[in-house]
């Protein structure tokens, strides 16, 4: 067996190599026309650039400039082309790296990428970047365990309790309605073809605002952020966003669902309601117990973030610490550190009943 | 077949329950938190009305006492010569009582109850929000269908630029995470990795994926790379407070999809003598590829929606721009037309970006044609919509 093995591994003789098969080399029109996306891509980079840095190049008697970012992406596409057309790429496939790559630039630059990262070891060495660190990892407990809110007599705790609270509120009844509107979206499910695509389409508007969108909506409409109605928008809030995180979900899982206990429904007489109670909610139960578990995981990280924007819970209580941060960093690690510990119970419990229901 | 008992437990377990929050809106810690001893009022609510629910029913069941022994009396007798017993064939079959499934709904009304107690909701403000809905969604249609003046065109400017500063987060924010999701998800297979390796790995993303997005930029990224707008470092902090998370998740997804890989593929390539590194190169990553990339894309949507909460504490995008106390929802009266046309452009672009990135999904998992013929199957071949009424009748 051995002597095979080293008889295979052998390079092969040239008769071989030429009989190999070898994919197709691409055409060059579609090539030609990537390389001219990549020319428009450094035109509308030039257009677009804010730096002043430029590259000279002598040539002959004249001195040609360029701007050297938009060079850099435009040298980075062209090499992408290059190895394409060596590899042997389609052009579909060499079109997606080239978009990739044009992407990544359009991106950076608009976030600042190089600026920001090239300044990093000067904010280590001066600044208070370093007392903000060391801050945080030498949270202050006895503040988050015996103190109250900054003038009131409400201590730390309690706002944790309101925010599991908010979050055990906004689970039951986002997953209900919920799992009513993922009954209406799914074809399968759903009175006829126009529910389904209306309610999709309401969903999928409602899954687009983001969550801190929606409890500032609420705060608005509810007229402020007082001390009850801050609860308040914020469970409406995450009772939105369940909304469309259930509906999504579960209105896929409700697509995929055997086609025989529907057929026996139908076939025993059963009318939409009973067809769905009876064939099409039980093959769902576990995947939405396990979407509902997975929902209110969400909602404790969530609705410790949307107390930032001015809402009840321990996000407002961060929000304030954060605001106040030049007295010391040691409140908002150790609220960053709680944060993290509860969050990981959650996890543990969920992970728990899963095992246990599922 | 009598669950007389169990009836009665429940019963003197929610009386327990609402003694037992009773007495510990007593104690010295509801004293200190109003919010706790709401809770346990809540408790004291929810367990009452649940004991007094099951006293009437066990009130009811106890009335039934005289069918129930005839019943038996009856059952009884048909096991004598010459009596008459209905069985299996005779009777419907019994539905199988859910005692624990019960017990857990009723347990998760009481949970409800007293949370809902706890967070103090004013639910009076619900009467009032209607109006303002109506007012407020007439202004901000009005402002996104007018004819754009001086003051809506920079409207329309300053949200289409934060949303697209949002979309360019999520996008190097995706790309960290991609980078470092690939390596850590093949670490993290357990069909290519050795155990020492794997059972670390998975621990390191357990914690990834336990630490939130907003720990991640507050404690670590804002201070290293600035807050503020993209020029001061926030749009920087929220990409990588982004990645960094979105890690957890993504290896995770990725290293299940590794483990469900062909073996046909590994096993011909370790018989023709491949590395390690080559056994992945040639039989596990062409058959994973396309799986990742619809995971990173997929991730690059969730990573849109989750930038606007950072942008909120101070890491750019479309959160700064809505948020108070500098944001569109500081200013005071509300500024209704500018919102609807902010909301208007996030609802846009974030459909928009969806609709790609699904076709792109699409494509790179499906391939040309069976798009097209998935599509037409289900219309050929569907049974007709609805129920077929002449059975019913």
């Amino acid at each position: 067996m051995s002597t095979a093995v080293s008889r295979r591994s052998t390079a092969p003789t040239p008769a071989q190599e030429r009989n190999r098969p070898k994919p197709p080399t691409p055409q060059i029109p579609p090539y030609l026309g990537l390389a001219v996306l990549a020319v428009a891509a450094f035109y509308f980079f030039f257009w677009t650039w804010e730096g002043n840095a430029v590259l000279f190049f002598p040539l002959g008697d004249t001195l040609l400039w360029v701007p050297r970012d938009p060079m850099i992406g435009l040298i980075l596409m062209l090499v992408a082309l290059l190895v394409c057309w060596k590899l042997r790429v389609s052009p579909m496939g060499a079109f997606g790296g080239l978009a990739i790559i044009a992407i990544t630039y359009w991106a950076g630059s608009n976030i600042h990428f190089v600026d920001r990262i090239t300044e990093v070891p000067r904010r280590l060495t001066g600044g208070n970047t370093r007392d903000q660190l060391v801050g945080y990892f030498n949270p202050d407990w006895t503040y988050l365990l015996f103190h109250n809110v900054a003038g009131t007599s409400r201590p730390i705790w309690g706002e944790w309790l309101i925010t599991l609270c908010m979050a055990v509120v906004a689970t039951i009844i986002g997953c209900f309605i919920g799992l009513l509107l993922a009954m209406l979206a799914s074809p399968v499910s759903s009175l006829n073809r126009g529910t389904s695509q209306t309610v999709k389409a309401i969903n999928s508007v409602v899954r687009s605002i983001p969550d801190v969108g929606w409890a500032l909506l609420f705060a608005a409409f509810l007229g402020g952020t007082a001390y009850g109605l801050g609860a308040l928008a914020a469970v409406l809030a995450l009772i939105m966003f369940n909304i469309g995180i259930v509906a999504k979900l579960l209105s896929e899982s409700i697509d995929a669902v055997q086609p025989g206990p529907l057929e026996a429904a139908d076939a025993a007489g059963a009318n939409l309601i009973q067809r769905d109670r009876v064939a099409v909610l039980p093959a769902v139960m576990p995947s939405f117990i396990s979407y509902s578990l997975y929902v209110f995981e969400l909602n404790i990280r969530a609705s410790a973030a949307l107390g930032v924007v001015g809402v009840a819970g321990i996000g407002g209580e961060l929000s304030r610490q954060i605001g106040r941060m030049s007295q010391g960093y040691e409140n908002v690690g150790a609220i960053l550190w709680a944060l993290v510990l509860v969050v990981l119970m959650v996890d543990l419990l969920s992970l728990w009943i899963r095992r246990r229901l599922l | 077949m009598s669950h007389g008992y169990k009836v009665a437990a429940a019963l003197v377990g929610s009386v327990l329950l609402a003694a037992g929050g009773f007495l510990v809106t007593y104690s010295p810690a509801a004293e200190s938190s109003d919010v706790f001893s709401r809770m346990m009022w809540g408790t004291v609510i929810g367990a009452g009305a649940l004991a007094a629910a099951l006293a009437i029913y066990g009130l009811a069941y106890l009335g039934t006492r005289k069918q129930r022994a005839a019943e038996r009396q009856r059952i009884v007798a048909g096991h004598k010569p010459g009596g008459y017993t209905p069985d299996r064939l005779d009777m419907r079959p019994i539905r199988p009582a859910k005692f624990w499934y019960n017990m857990a709904l009723i347990l998760i009304g009481v949970v409800f109850v007293s949370s809902a107690a706890g967070t103090g909701m004013t639910l009076s403000a619900l009467l009032e929000m209607p109006a303002r809905v109506w007012d407020s969604s007439l202004q901000m249609i009005g402002g996104v269908a007018q004819v754009p003046d001086e003051d809506a065109r920079g409207d329309w400017s300053s949200a289409f630029d934060a949303m697209l500063e949002s979309v360019a987060i999520a996008w190097i924010g995706t790309l960290v995470g991609a980078i470092f999701s690939l390596p850590c998800g093949i670490l993290a297979a357990r069909n290519l990795t050795p155990l020492g390796t794997y059972i670390p790995m998975r621990f390191l993303l357990s914690v990834i994926r336990a630490v939130p997005e907003i720990v991640f930029a507050v404690a670590i990224f804002i201070p290293l790379l600035g807050v503020g707008p993209a020029e001061r470092g926030g749009a920087m902090a929220g990409a990588f407070a982004l990645g960094i998370s979105s890690i957890g998740t993504l290896s995770k997804l990725i290293s299940e999809s590794i483990e469900g890989v062909d073996q046909g593929p590994l096993e011909a390539s370790r018989a023709s003598g491949a590395s390690h590194v080559q056994m992945i190169r040639w039989a596990v990553l062409p058959q994973v590829l396309p799986e990742v990339l619809a995971i990173w894309l997929y991730r690059f949507e969730v990573n849109i929606r989750a930038s606007a909460i950072l942008g909120a504490l101070g890491a750019g995008g479309i959160g700064r721009l809505i948020s108070p106390p500098n944001g569109l929802f500081g200013q005071r009266p509300y500024d209704w037309e500018a919102i609807g046309i902010t909301l208007f452009v996030i609802i846009a672009i974030t459909m928009v970006v969806d609709q790609v990135s699904g076709f792109v999904r699409h494509r790179v998992i499906h391939g040309k044609t069976v798009r097209r013929r998935s599509r037409r199957r289900p219309e050929a071949s569907a049974p007709p919509e609805g129920p077929p009424k002449a059975v019913a009748v």
